[in-house]
């Protein structure tokens, strides 16, 4: 009995020295990449917003709209967002992200959750709170793949340029809003972002959007994060449904 | 079978359509954000949940009826993060005053803009 588990343990024991190899190339593989770039994205990050994006930062890059086609201006005007000047009820809202669709990207940087961003060899995930979704940015030289569907947050592909984390994403859905305030984006939206730590520690992210369908041109914004010493939690879209027998009894309530 | 479905279909159709998801941005809606009273009482139960904390509290009125009144906050999260906040941090018993905003039809329940606890320490940041 005893010989059968001493091998049983070295057969185990061995199956674990086996699975650990890919582990131990990758550490070495992730060193080495990191040393190339010399940047680490890796971390806990936090939303910072400029002191004078306090009045749109929280559904806007910027207080004016983008470039709209007539094409975005039509789908513009039907929107009913939550935020900004156009503000429906949430009652009346006709925003996608209401019905616990994904965000999208670039909109996902407007939900306020932190986001964590895990490097490893040939690729970098961002880890979202907010309804833990999730994005891989492949940096191991692929190009976008063919055989994908639609999607909500697109497919990126990444490539560093020294310190800097250089993503394109396309292969978008259109039915997600760019921002909060219902700015619609067609399949042809391409999302270039530049991911740079600044010296005193601060994560810029610079996005360039492309739409020839949605945008008379090319126009940029920018997210900042913060580093905070938090662990990832969960926040559920789905829990909101719950909230609405509380809120509904309020609304309701008869003397 | 597709006839046993359909109101099931039915009604997640109109939970899912039709109402607000995210009643913390509607909070207007339920709220008079512009109003701010202040009601001290018991509490009866504390909820550490999403999407949105709650706290009930059993308040006696000016007739000595009384009332169980909620209160709403942000997420846990944010709490847990911003203000300390654990799931421990009220019991049944508990003394407790919560400055917020009313309800716009009547109903007894605040939006939350401060909470003290039995002594009187501001318990939000």
């Amino acid at each position: 009995m005893r010989l059968l588990t001493i091998m049983i343990a070295l057969f185990l024991g061995a199956g674990v020295l086996q699975a650990q190899m890919p582990n131990s190339d990758a550490h070495s593989a992730m060193t080495t990449e990191m040393m190339d770039h010399g940047a680490d994205l890796s971390g806990v990050w936090n939303g910072r917003r400029a002191p004078e994006a306090r009045a749109y930062g929280g559904f806007g890059f910027s207080a004016e709209l983008p470039p709209m086609t007539e094409w975005a201006t039509a789908r513009f005007e039907t929107a009913r967002p939550t935020f900004g000047p156009n503000s429906a009820t949430v009652a009346d809202t006709n925003d996608p992200v209401y019905k616990c669709f994904p965000p999208g990207t670039p909109r996902i940087y407007f939900h306020p959750f932190p986001m964590e961003i895990i490097q490893l060899p040939g690729r970098v995930m961002m880890v979202f709170e907010y309804d833990h979704l999730i994005r891989q940015i492949y940096t191991d030289g692929r190009g976008h793949s063919e055989a994908l569907s639609p999607g909500w947050m697109g497919d990126s592909i990444g490539h560093w340029e020294g310190d800097t984390l250089v993503v394109e994403t396309t292969n978008f859905n259109d039915k997600t809003w760019i921002d909060r305030r219902g700015v619609p984006h067609s399949e042809e939206l391409k999302v270039v972002e530049r991911f740079q730590i600044s010296d005193d520690g601060i994560l810029q992210i610079d996005i360039m959007i492309e739409d020839p369908v949605a945008f008379t041109e090319p126009w940029s914004g920018q997210r900042q994060y913060g580093r905070v010493d938090w662990d990832i939690g969960e926040f559920m879209c789905m829990d909101n449904v719950s909230f609405l027998g509380f809120e509904q009894e309020i609304l309701e309530f008869d003397e | 079978m597709k006839k046993i479905l359909a109101p099931f279909i039915l009604i997640a159709g109109l939970l899912i359509g039709s109402t607000p998801l995210f009643a913390h941005h509607g909070a207007s809606v339920v709220y008079d954000l512009e109003q701010s009273v202040t009601i001290s009482g018991v509490v009866t139960d504390f909820q550490f949940i999403n999407p949105h904390v709650l706290i009930f509290f059993e308040v006696e009125n000016a007739d000595g009826i009384k009332v169980v009144w909620s209160a709403g906050l942000t997420s846990p999260n944010r709490l847990a993060r911003n203000d300390g906040w654990t799931r421990d941090l009220f019991k049944a018993g508990d003394q407790i005053t919560i400055t917020g905003s009313p309800a716009r039809g009547g109903a007894p329940s605040l939006w939350v803009e401060m909470v003290l606890d039995g002594q009187g320490k501001e318990l939000l940041n």
